[in-house]
């Protein structure tokens, strides 16, 4: 190579430095170029060691390789072996290997010594050992249990087979999650209709995708995305209904802006349209579906639901709604997505409906367990905890029914899912009794509906456990917290339910050491187990069982290969191949069909047909906007708001508005402004954008952390959920919505300067 | 104010961290079977980029961030909704830039594009560099030698996309550098490695460019611009409206003279000192013009 020689450029070098030391008056400068050392061409190879295990940011559970360097997390990669990610990851989960190390993470167990609870409180922490940690909880829950009895405890935790275990073991019917904020309509209503739960969609062989607010590649989860944006380009007609110019509606051949809350009036419309043009799939729908048996009712029925109808309600020309209906009954195989907090997730008070006539819809075109279509989960059974460790006969609860009033519910009780609307209500008006103890897991009070309220509730109890990772607002209620490992420290393992082709299992490892004095979760609550219930958490030996043995044994029993096989393997897998109607033609043996007409709902007293019916609210002169919701791509709700490289790509949330409206409330772009709805205001930015329909207001959910502890979270935008009411069991009732959804979106909001 | 968050924290923590807590299996490496060797060859490389198939997922950005242990900035929102950081800085090396775009009938929509440094086929950086700091390899690659940079900052004067930035703390550039480490092991660029619609591709540049030509793609960026660079971005609609410079197709060396003359205007004492710092690297790129002449088909 040839160039300067090095005399020359140290010549060079000391003549330049002079001068730009000069100039900046900076020595700094000048002795460096002094200090000259050997050039490297290439950077240095990072020797790492690899390990297969899985993201646990979201319930996608992608499979990945992580790189380790002396026993630090330093990468992270996809597995390419994973068919829900195609060895690709989103930026949620490689900024997931930041988690174990985060400055802020909880690292001790700790109790609180001051008595005072609320936002703005300390709490006092104080670090104890895990024997006085587990010790004073055990003997608080007793103590509560006896003297107020099992119901007077309530666990707001995810219902996994140890805190089920311990819960029925105690004898509370509390078991309180927080589906109905998050997709308990999709749950119930597919539940009591097509009988499973489907997540899958076959996009790559789809030519008509059609999406009420179906928006997951805003939200990036590769294991939907990727297939749809394959799809897509391979020439799929892609047409959005989102009020909202989203990235997913940038993808989108066709974007229709319609008034938020009203998708059902849209869907009810193309019913009407592909049975009055008999435009559906006869021979799938007589084989497969009850439509034969109820079919003069459903026709009826759909008459009174004509374009021009939807028209007035949507504000989409009945021109286009007809066209739309026969694209989709057309162009086929088509299909219409869903997936959580969409329009028919529970979000409207409609939403309930929306799956059903959106279900009603996929089966008219034969969609359902068909190519291109919506296919059926297929996982894999793993032993419960109480078939591994059969525990001896529960007690019956004193009280059965829970505070939430979820047995007044006897579909979404069937379901065996819990509700958050209506926790802090009946919390404070001790109804149908009072409340004294409360074990959080996983859960933060942010994810409720109007979180406030839930804060004042908390603060009625005598005594809070919190299990978690990060110091988040259900920590800063605690009187006691107990630190939990990531999933980059313990074993377990995932059968992951996006997948439609065929079943994976996925390992999860312990990559590292935990942290500090961090325990599993599966620990933590066998420990708490053995100290109020112990008889509850013994193999039939008589010794305790660890969460480690339940793990490797249910491993076992489910694919026959070892834990130690699965984690050298990363991945189990069955491949099949997809056979269409192949779950159809079983179901139709065993005497069941899709039930287009809702016979089980009937028979509880509901709406058998999604027949219309409006969102719960609307605008009015004191709140004349729609308020929507909406994710970033870079973060899964406020658990990744404290998450510094997500922050940095994602910092605030801000009111989306569109400048026409903006400018008539006198707000300039990036002006602080209040957003008020009947239950509280919030203080964002605005951000003016054509895009958004001139009477809606946008947010992103996740933000507004007020707990101290997460030192990047903390003050960053504010939360969604302090404008959406809460509910009462009442109000649910005379909804007649079986599934209990707490209307996530359905409200309006005022906008000012702040 | 909020403390940076640096990997060297991290490693703090980790090292306080382990040790302390005993029930621990021991996690199971990948085999040597199932490592994946790739081949390497040392044709230059480029990356597609297609501004169609973007979805603004930013996983090429925060991959960047953590494979490079590069710190995470302070942003607030500003320009628009998603588009952050905003620009180019010593420890952003590639980030996602969001463009507002109106069709015809008025309907707007996004349109992304993944940038990083354009790595050039005759970069001007390395062309102004008078200490030979920055260096274009064969593959590709403009990568960049810490010990050799004096500070002088005519790179982040002289690139037309503004890349280049002066780490004022630690008196480094920071830029990307292809990923030079994972090329050489045969792996992709980490930001291309997580790309889940494939509006990422990584691949020899010559191959790059036919894939750009048959993607049906109106717009071509990259294949001319400044001579040509290893970022060929294609998409539907004119790179004006994503915010894209326009570039002369000719290597840029002209820059030179104006950039010098800018950075050295500060009094007659400054100038006249300026005077010598710019004939000495004059000098040395007329030298490195000579040699490189004298090199060409080699």
């Amino acid at each position: 190579m040839g160039g300067t020689s090095r005399r020359e450029f140290l010549k060079m070098a000391v003549a330049s430095a002079a001068f730009l030391g000069l100039c900046s008056g900076n020595e700094d400068i000048i002795l460096n170029a002094l200090k000259f050392q050997p050039s490297i061409e290439w950077p240095k190879p990072t020797i790492m060691e690899k390990f297969y295990t899985t993201c646990g940011v979201c319930h996608s559970n992608c499979g990945i390789i992580a790189h380790t360097e002396d026993g630090v997390i330093k990468f992270v990669e996809g597995n390419p072996k994973d068919l829900h990610s195609g060895g690709k990851m989103c930026a949620k989960g490689i900024a997931g290997s930041y988690l174990p190390y985060a400055p802020d993470r909880l690292k001790y167990p700790m109790k609180r010594t001051n008595p005072e609870k609320g936002i703005e409180v300390d709490p006092g922490w104080v670090t104890i050992s895990w024997d006085e940690a587990l010790n004073t909880t055990a003997e608080k829950l007793k103590e509560i249990k006896e003297t107020y009895g099992p119901q007077s405890i309530i666990f707001i935790a995810s219902p996994t087979g140890y805190v089920e275990r311990l819960r029925k073991a105690i004898g509370s019917p509390n078991k309180i999650t927080h589906h109905d904020t998050c997709i308990i309509t999709h749950v119930v209503v597919e539940k009591f209709t097509i009988g499973a739960k489907l997540w899958a969609y076959d996009f790559p062989n789809s030519k008509y995708i059609l999406c009420f607010g179906w928006d997951q590649p805003s939200k990036a989860k590769v294991t939907l995305t990727r297939r749809f944006i394959e799809g897509r380009w391979k020439g799929a007609k892609v047409v959005v209904i989102n009020p909202n110019t989203t990235l997913m509606s940038s993808q989108a051949d066709e974007w229709i802006q319609i008034v938020p809350g009203t998708d059902l009036a849209f869907a009810l419309a193309m019913i009407n349209v592909i049975l009055n043009e008999g435009l559906y799939d006869k021979d799938y729908v007589e084989k497969y579906t009850n439509f034969k048996e109820h079919e003069s009712e459903i026709r009826s029925w759909a008459s009174q639901y004509t374009p021009e109808w939807a028209s007035e309600i949507t504000g989409v020309p009945a021109e286009t709604i007809r066209r739309i209906a026969r694209e989709f009954a057309t162009i086929k195989p088509s299909v219409i997505p869903i997936h959580k907090r969409d329009p028919p997730g529970p979000s409207y008070a409609n939403s309930w409906k929306l799956v059903h006539a959106i279900i009603i819809l996929n089966a008219l075109v034969g969609a359902i367990d068909n190519v291109g279509g919506w296919l059926f989960t297929k996982g894999v059974t793993f032993p419960s905890l109480d078939k591994v460790f059969p525990p001896p006969p529960y007690p019956e609860p004193p009280i059965k029914e829970d505070i939430c009033g979820r047995v007044k519910l006897p579909l979404l009780d069937k379901v065996k899912l819990g509700i958050f609307s209506t926790l802090a209500n009946n919390i404070l008006n001790k109804k149908p009794y009072e409340v004294k103890a409360a074990i959080i897991y996983h859960y933060n009070i942010l994810s409720f509906p109007n979180p406030k309220k839930l804060v004042e509730a908390l603060k009625k109890l005598e005594f809070i456990v919190t299990i978690d990772i990060l110091p988040s607002e259900s920590v800063q209620m605690a009187d006691i917290v107990l630190p939990d490992c990531t999933y980059w420290e313990r074993k377990g393992y995932s059968v992951r339910i996006y997948n439609g082709w065929y079943p994976q299992v996925s390992v999860f490892q312990p990559v590292i050491n935990p942290m500090y004095e961090c325990k599993s979760a599966g620990w933590i609550f066998c420990e708490l187990g053995k100290r109020i219930v112990p008889e509850y958490f013994k193999k039939p030996d008589g010794t305790f069982f660890s969460s480690s043995e339940y793990i490797e044994a249910s491993v076992k029993q489910a694919l026959g290969i070892s834990f130690e096989e699965l984690a050298s393997k990363g991945l189990w897998d069955k491949p099949g191949e997809f056979k269409p109607f192949t779950k159809l033609e079983s179901m139709a043996k065993a005497g069941k069909k899709i039930q287009v007409y809702g016979e089980t709902f009937k028979k509880y007293g509901y709406d058998p047909l999604p027949s219309w019916q409006p969102r719960r609210d609307k605008p009015t002169a004191e709140y004349p906007l729609y308020l929507i919701v909406t994710r970033p791509p870079v973060h899964r709700h406020g658990k990744t708001t404290d998450n510094p490289y997500l922050l940095e790509a994602y910092p605030e949330n801000a009111a989306i508005i569109h400048p026409e409206t903006a400018k008539a409330l006198g707000i300039n772009d990036l002006e602080w402004v209040w957003v008020e709805s009947r239950v509280g205001r919030i203080k964002v930015k605005a951000k003016l954008f054509e895009g958004i329909r001139k009477d809606c207001v946008c947010l992103s959910h996740g933000f507004g952390h007020w707990s101290r502890g997460l030192i990047y979270g903390y003050g960053h935008g504010a939360n969604d959920g302090d404008l959406v009411p809460d509910q009462t069991i009442d109000e649910i009732l005379a909804r007649k919505d079986p599934t209990g959804g707490a209307c996530m979106s359905d409200v309006c909001v005022k906008v000012y300067k702040a | 104010m909020v403390e940076k968050l640096s990997r060297r924290n991290f490693l703090k923590a980790a090292v306080t961290g382990a040790g302390l807590t005993a029930l621990f299996t021991s996690p199971i490496t990948l085999s040597k079977a199932e490592e994946t060797v790739n081949s390497y060859n040392k044709k230059p490389k480029a990356i597609l980029i297609d501004v169609r198939k973007c979805i603004g997922c930013k996983a090429c950005q925060v991959a960047c961030k953590v494979w490079n242990k590069l710190p995470a900035e302070e942003t607030a929102i500003t320009e628009d909704e998603y588009t952050n950081p905003t620009g180019f800085s010593a420890n952003t090396w590639c980030y996602v830039k969001f463009s507002e775009v109106k069709d015809e009938a008025g309907n707007i929509s996004w349109r992304m594009a993944s940038v990083r440094c354009m790595h050039c086929l005759e970069p001007t950086c390395v062309s102004v560099c008078p200490t030979k700091a920055l260096k274009k390899l064969p593959e590709g690659p403009v990568i960049y030698d810490p010990n050799r940079c004096i500070g002088c900052k005519y790179c982040v004067e002289a690139c037309p996309w503004h890349v280049p930035h002066f780490d004022e703390e630690r008196k480094v550039i920071g830029k990307c550098i292809f990923c030079v480490d994972r090329i050489k092991e045969g792996m992709v660029p980490a930001c291309v490695a997580n790309c889940q619609t494939g509006a990422l591709q990584f691949g020899d540049r010559d191959e790059i460019l036919e894939k750009a030509h048959n993607s049906g793609a109106q717009y071509i960026y990259g294949e001319k611009e400044a001579g040509g660079t290893s970022m060929i971005f294609v998409s539907d609609v004119p790179f004006e409206k994503l915010g894209f410079p326009k570039v002369p197709h000719e290597p840029i060396s002209t820059y030179k003279t104006d950039l010098l003359k800018s950075i050295s205007g500060i009094g007659v004492a400054t100038f006249i000192i300026s005077l010598v710092g710019y004939f000495g690297v004059k000098m040395l790129v007329k030298r490195k013009a000579q040699v490189k002449a004298s090199s060409k088909g080699v």
